[in-house]
């Protein structure tokens, strides 16, 4: 099945099941209301901050190599290996290569968009490693075999007592649906894991060129422990992740914590510079970082779609999104999800196979008007199905209709009598459209707008 | 060539030497009014953002405490 067939069913099942639908909307209003909330608590002029953190990021990308080449010197200066991954083959060689020379058997790793791009879970498998999931929400859908359902809150769409049950079945854990009880039972099972693995695999939220660090975001420690329990720390991070000093952050741990999870500052904000120095007792003995490109050089050279690798990953823009309250998560069958996801999977794996996503918006510009780096997120929707156009991987149909809307559009005319003959056959097929349940199909006036306005002016 | 040079090659492939792309963001007064100059201390910085906004009219963020904090694990490490 290709995988526009594959969204258009999903879209379909999802969209229909309203206990789906109930869950995601209740956990996006309690979102919205904490998010509004944080915007007007924690910031005088929210739209100004905006416009600081996309300055900021442009001249991130406008010195995007330079800065790049800053940070690996200065992060190497203190011990850390700097790998660099051309694409996503390149990343999982790395990686092998690592684990291979410390006889890694089990890894520990914390949630991480960048390891899901490059199917990191899948790799281990393949190669006998054993990983698990430190990122409560990660647990979760791993244990359940799933993918990440958003790029914040993987397990969103779970309710507690379907976590109850799925810890009871895969953990052995006693029956409850009690959030606190649920916590403790994961923190129970992965404190051992710490201390046992071979490996700690990390991503970052931000790296600092000037400073050479890793930072990292988070509300429940894991990556911290991920980090620094185990012998070796390997931290996949996109190339576009850079900041360029430490104190951008007072700017950017704000805008990312209000706009992922509502929240002033998330729980736990760690600044890393490298392995374990002499005379330190705690973290890790070896640390690589591995910068990963996997496509994002290309599209940095698009001179549109620069703009999208400002995004700092904070979700916004999917619980804004209507079609994604919709749809879910799971329907786009890629890591990342919602307008983000529509925007860059396409660039990333193709226009021939993900061109579909492009699609799949109301181009209501939600997106834009949350996203806290002030990305234009609905036009670069439009972008892409402009280049999927080009590239003349949109339907037949799609096609002819457009351009049948396009020659009626351009004449008075033409325009007049379709609209007429559009209202007797509007008309005439009325009785059969009220059957359907779900949707109420408004009665025609009795006048055109056109014959109103007519009207109007004598 | 190596990977890094092939990434970074990539990334230079449109670099015009625009002289946009060498002026500082800070130097942008009017969205940085408020904004730390480069030079700054961080701690100082810091200080001085978090009395301000208890003062003077406030700029953003308005909370400073968390980054207050920050700013000292900060300037610790950097040390």
């Amino acid at each position: 099945m290709s995988e526009n067939s594959r969204f258009l069913n999903q879209s379909q099942l999802f969209s229909r099941d309203e206990n789906h639908r109930l869950k995601i909307l209740k956990a996006i209003s309690t979102y919205d209301d904490q998010v509004d909330r944080m915007k007007s608590d924690q910031f005088i002029d929210w739209q100004q901050a905006r416009l600081a953190a996309a300055k900021i990021k442009k001249y991130v990308l406008n010195n995007l190599p330079s800065l790049l080449e800053e940070f690996e010197e200065k992060i190497s200066s203190r011990g850390t290996k700097v790998l660099w991954a051309r694409n996503k083959e390149e990343a999982q060689k790395y990686f092998i290569d690592i684990a291979t020379q410390h006889q890694a058997k089990k890894v520990v790793k914390s949630k991480s968009m960048t390891t899901e791009e490059i199917e990191f879970n899948e790799l281990c498998q393949n190669n006998g490693i054993e990983v698990v999931e430190s990122d409560l929400g990660e647990l979760i859908v791993q244990l359940a075999n799933e993918k990440p359902y958003h790029i914040v809150t993987p397990a969103m769409h779970k309710s507690k007592s379907e976590i109850g049950k799925l810890f009871q079945t895969r953990l052995g854990a006693p029956s409850t649906d009690d959030a606190e009880l649920l916590t403790m039972i994961a923190r129970e099972h992965l404190r051992q894991i710490y201390i046992s693995s071979d490996i700690g695999v990390t991503g970052a939220n931000f790296i600092v060129a000037h400073d050479g660090a890793l930072v990292m975001t988070e509300n429940e420690g894991n990556g911290r422990l991920t980090m620094s329990c185990p012998p070796v720390h390997v931290a996949f991070v996109g190339i576009e992740k850079v900041i360029p000093r430490l104190m951008d952050l007072s700017l950017f741990l704000p805008l990312l914590a209000t706009s992922g999870t509502g929240q002033q500052i998330t729980g736990y904000n760690s600044i890393i510079r490298g392995p374990r120095q002499r005379g330190e007792i705690d973290g890790p003995e070896e640390m690589y970082v591995i910068l990963v490109d996997n496509g994002r050089s290309e599209l940095y050279n698009k001179d549109h779609f620069r703009p999208i690798l400002s995004c700092i990953r904070c979700g916004a823009c999917l619980n804004a999104c209507p079609v994604y309250r919709t749809i879910g998560g799971h329907t786009y069958h890629t890591p990342y999800q919602g307008p983000i996801g529509s925007v860059i999977t396409p660039q990333f794996r193709g226009m021939e196979e993900w061109s579909h996503l492009s699609f799949a918006s109301s181009l209501c510009a939600s997106c834009t008007s949350v996203c806290p780096v002030n990305i234009n997120i609905h036009e670069l929707l439009l972008e892409n199905r402009w280049e999927a156009h080009q590239k003349k991987k949109t339907d037949f149909t799609w096609n002819l209709g457009l351009k049948m809307w396009a020659w009626i559009m351009s004449d008075r005319f033409r325009l007049n009598i379709v609209s007429k003959l559009g209202r007797h056959i509007y008309r005439l097929f009325m009785p059969i459209l009220s059957q359907s349940k779900r949707k109420r199909i408004p009665d025609l006036p009795s006048k055109s707008f056109k014959d109103m306005w007519n009207n109007y002016e004598q | 060539m190596n990977s890094k040079n092939e990434i970074l090659n990539r990334l230079r492939r449109n670099d015009t030497a625009d002289q946009k792309n060498t002026i500082a963001f800070w130097a942008d007064k009017e969205i940085f009014i408020d904004y730390p100059r480069r030079s700054d201390n961080l701690i100082d910085m810091f200080e001085k953002q978090f009395n301000k906004s208890e003062t003077t009219s406030p700029s953003w963020p308005q909370r400073y405490r968390s980054f207050y904090i920050l700013a000292h694990i900060g300037a610790e490490i950097s040390s």
